[in-house]
Parts: C-alpha cells; sequence; structure tokens
C-alpha cells in the first residue's frame, strides 16, 4: 500500500465519519460540525487527486459560506440541543430509493473501464484553461448560472429592503 | 502531484510542514512583546521593562503562566466543541502558510490557486470562532462570534475583488510565480504595475495602488484587529468570543491571531511590494554565491511581513473601534465599490 492509499482512505474514513455524525447526531450544532468536517474532507479528497481548483473553490463556499451562514440560522433559533428527528417511513421509504439509485450510479461509473477518470493520468488544469472551457464550450450555462446568480441577489436586497420599512 | 508518496518523501514533507511553526511561535512571542512596547511609545508610556534586559522576556514569562493555569471549562460548556474550536482556529491559521513563499527555494506546497486558496482557508478561522461562541455558552461570547462571523464574510469581498484585479493583470495566481514576475528591482514591484507590462504600468499604478490599500483594509478586518476587532470589544463583550477560555486554549486563540497577522501582511507583501524579492539585486549574484540568494530572499520576505505586522500595530495603537454599522458602511459601501470600478479600470486597461 502506498502512502497515497494510505492518506486516500485516512481521508475518506474521516468523511464518513463525519457524514455519520451530521446525520445522526440530535444535536444541531453537532450535525454542523460534522457537516463542516465532511466537506473539508471532500476537498482534501480533490487536493488529493490534483483537482486544486474545485478543492479550493469547495472550501470557499462551502466551509466559508454555506456553513457560516448554516451555524448562524442554527444559533439564532431557540431550540439546538436534542431535536426530535421526524421519522416518517415514506421519507424513509424515497430516501432508500434515492440513495440506492446514487450507490449503484456510482459503484457501475467505479467499476466501468470505459471513460473512467480513474484510469487516466492525473493532471492539474490552469485556471486559464478552465476559464476557456467555461467561456468556450459552456457559455450558455455560464451565462444561464450568472443569470441565477443575479436574481437571487436582486431578491435579496428586495427582502432586505422590505424588511426595513 | 505525480511525485511519488514514499517514507523520504513523507519525512520531507512533514518537515516542510513544520518550518512555519518554528516561525510562527517565536514570532508570536516576539510580536506581543514589540505590540505592548509599541503601544506604550505611542501613548507615551514605558511598557514592560521588569522581566529580563529591556522587558525582552515579558512575553515568555506570560506563555508560563498561562501553560500553568487550570483549564477551566464552564459548566454550562458545551465540552467538545469548546476543546475542538481553539483547535479549529489555529488550524485555519496556520494552513494558511502552505501557500507562502518564504524564498525561491522554499514554499510548503507550490499550489498554482495559492492567493485563492489562502482567502479560502481562513473559512475554518470564521467557524472556529463560531463554535467558541457558541460553546461557551455565554451571551457575550455569542455575540461576539456573530459579529465575527459577518465581518468576515463581508470583508471576503473586496479581498476578492482585489484578488481578481491581480489575476487579470498577472494572469497567475500562484504567489510564487506572482513574487517571480516583480524581479529584484523595485520598479517592478506589483505596486508600481509588474515587470514586462510596457506602457500600460503607468496607467496601472493608481488603481494598483488603491487595491493594496484596500487588501490592507480587508485583511486587517479578517484578523479581528482594532479598528476592526469588534468581535472581541473590550468595553462591550467582556472579550467576546474568547470570554470563556483560559490557559492554553486562550493562548491558541492568541498565537492564531499573531499567526494569521503575519499570513496576511505576508499576502500583501507578496502581491504588492515584491514576495521575497530584493528591492535592488542580490548580494549573493554580486559575489558569486548562488547559495546566498536563497538566504537573502528569506530575510526581505521577513522583512517586508514584519514592516507590515508594524503598520498594523500602528493602525491598532492610533486608531478607535468602529461601530458595527460603520463597519459594515465601511465594507459595503466603499470598499466593494471602489474594489470593483478598480476591477473595471484593470480590465480595460489589460483588455482593449
Amino acid at each position: 500500500m502506498e502512502l497515497f492509499d494510505i492518506f486516500f482512505y485516512a481521508f475518506g474514513a474521516i468523511t464518513v465519519i463525519a457524514g455519520a455524525v451530521t446525520v445522526f447526531s440530535k444535536n444541531m450544532i453537532y450535525s454542523a460540525f460534522g457537516l463542516l468536517i465532511l466537506l473539508s474532507g471532500v476537498a482534501a479528497l480533490y487536493f488529493l487527486l490534483g483537482a486544486e481548483f474545485l478543492a479550493v473553490v469547495q472550501i470557499l463556499i462551502y466551509v466559508g459560506g454555506v456553513m457560516i451562514l448554516l451555524v448562524f440560522g442554527i444559533m439564532l433559533t431557540g431550540q439546538v440541543k436534542s431535536m426530535p428527528i421526524r421519522e416518517n417511513y415514506l421519507f424513509l421509504l424515497i430516501a432508500a430509493v434515492v440513495t440506492g439509485l446514487l450507490c449503484g450510479l456510482l459503484i457501475t461509473g467505479l467499476t466501468s473501464k470505459t471513460g473512467s477518470a480513474l484510469s487516466s493520468e492525473i493532471q492539474s488544469t490552469s485556471l486559464k484553461e478552465l476559464g476557456n472551457i467555461l467561456i468556450e464550450k459552456y457559455y450558455f450555462i455560464f451565462g444561464i448560472l450568472g443569470m441565477l446568480l443575479l436574481i437571487v441577489l436582486i431578491a435579496a436586497a428586495g427582502m432586505a429592503r422590505n424588511n426595513r420599512e | 502531484m505525480n511525485q511519488v508518496f514514499d517514507l523520504p518523501n513523507f519525512l520531507l514533507i512533514l518537515l516542510y510542514a513544520v518550518v512555519p511553526l518554528l516561525f510562527i511561535i517565536p514570532f508570536a512571542l516576539m510580536a506581543v512583546f514589540f505590540e505592548r512596547k509599541i503601544s506604550a511609545w505611542i501613548q507615551n508610556r514605558i511598557g514592560p521593562n521588569r522581566t529580563g534586559y529591556w522587558g525582552l522576556l515579558q512575553t515568555t514569562a506570560d506563555i508560563l503562566k498561562l501553560m500553568q493555569k487550570e483549564d477551566i471549562v464552564a459548566s454550562g460548556a458545551d465540552k467538545k466543541l469548546f476543546l475542538l474550536a481553539p483547535m479549529l482556529v489555529f488550524m485555519g491559521s496556520y494552513a494558511a502558510y502552505a501557500a507562502l513563499p518564504f524564498s525561491s527555494i522554499y514554499i510548503g506546497t507550490n499550489i498554482n490557486l495559492g492567493v485563492l486558496y489562502m482567502v479560502a482557508i481562513s473559512g475554518f478561522v470564521v467557524a472556529g470562532i463560531i463554535f467558541a461562541g457558541w460553546a461557551s455558552d455565554n451571551k457575550y461570547s455569542i455575540m461576539g462570534s456573530m459579529r465575527s462571523a459577518s465581518q468576515l464574510i463581508s470583508y471576503e469581498i473586496p479581498t476578492l475583488f482585489v484578488i481578481i484585479s491581480i489575476f487579470a493583470v498577472t494572469q497567475e495566481l500562484n504567489l510564487k510565480d506572482i513574487s517571480e514576475m516583480q524581479t529584484a528591482n523595485i520598479l517592478n514591484w506589483g505596486i508600481f504595475g509588474y515587470a514586462g507590462l510596457g506602457f500600460k504600468r503607468i496607467l496601472l499604478i493608481p488603481a494598483l495602488f488603491v487595491l493594496m490599500i484596500i487588501l490592507f483594509i480587508s485583511t486587517l478586518a479578517e484578523t479581528n484587529r482594532t479598528p476592526f476587532d469588534l468581535p472581541e470589544a473590550e468595553s462591550e463583550l467582556v472579550a467576546g468570543f474568547h470570554t470563556e477560555y483560559s490557559g492554553m486554549k486562550f493562548a491558541l486563540f492568541f498565537l492564531s491571531e499573531y499567526a494569521n497577522m503575519f499570513a496576511v501582511s505576508a499576502l500583501v507583501a507578496s502581491l504588492f511590494l515584491g514576495g521575497y524579492q530584493s528591492p535592488f539585486g542580490y548580494l549573493g549574484d554580486l559575489l558569486n554565491l548562488p547559495w546566498l540568494v536563497p538566504l537573502e530572499q528569506v530575510f526581505w520576505f521577513l522583512l517586508k511581513g514584519l514592516l507590515l505586522v508594524g503598520v498594523q500595530m500602528w493602525m491598532r495603537w492610533s486608531l478607535p473601534r468602529l461601530r458595527i454599522d460603520q463597519l459594515m458602511k465601511v465594507c459595503w459601501k466603499y470598499l466593494i465599490p471602489i474594489g470593483f470600478v478598480c476591477f473595471i479600470y484593470i480590465t480595460i486597461i489589460m483588455y482593449v
């Protein structure tokens, strides 16, 4: 076993444990902490696999932005400890089906030889190439996403304005 | 990425990872001492002068005292998070050192997105501060951590504006490459428009100067220091998010603050003030001693970083603390629009 594998499985294990804490903890703050570790574990895996840009953006957006706002929201709500977890069998069924499908998709993707990302040589993409791909190949999606963000920004500004008056 | 992960390589990586710690601890000791001395000079006092010659051992004594203190955890506190939060804070500020180019031969990891990484990783500091505030189960702590979160999230935006502007000029986010671009000549430094741009440089200089000030202010806010130290405002919040912390855990927060101060100063120095480059050639080149050059680079890097840390201390002891609404106003109504205008100006000059 190479050291690379050891690191890979160590980060993987941390991520999975953090995920379990996130899902099973009854204390919402612990869940949030688990989520923080989970997201950074995924970022660490990206780093390890050479996807620097994805890893940095993962940390910037999820750890630096989404997580902070999430914890902010949790702390401002009253009941944090010993939240009753709603157990509804219909939801459980839907969740089982969706996770089963995702799991199957991942396993088939990982085991199939053709077009597998794992077999190709790992190389780090430069930011320039990434930018070119975004602008040239996926410009439509890029534009739509930009519009979406603009709409969200305007809506947020509008909401903040209404609340003040 | 393609390097082999065998044991000697792994030990080398570990060694690389430990080097910044060997710098941070003595730096923090001396920085706390000089902070007190500088504050004393600014306020026309003498400052610490009892322990050791000229009071030099004062902070060492303080650290020894902190180590002996009883490790108190308030009964209402959440024990696990209370323990983990200071570690998270220190981890965040230590991880930033991975991307700092101390010299052309020493850089923790030569990541292509060094600048962005440094900004991103500071998110862990915010998370740690928020968890610290919550775990303390104290209203002052929680208010301090709330303020810290809103402040850090807001001030990340002007920082990112500066970074994309730098990216537009240099087309590089690798801190080492940016330092290499600013050759060992003061006129080629970032603040004077980088090397090899010819005539455009003259037009870029005003925007770059403004951007440097913006980066300095917004990173100062991200280190939670006066005039932006609202998360720990003594006059309102006792000690803010670390009210309940004592002993070594408090020392960890303190260490992290000073580590952050240097990291941020080094970032400003790397982007605008030449990084590890000397302002005028190297002695090693002159005497034909190639091994001397990296050592000189370390010297210049530390000198620039420490000078900017000195400026931060100077700011701390000459400016009063902002109010929370003023803090937000500075960020959203001044820094962000000015940064955006500078970004547009730079892109127009560079690409039209």
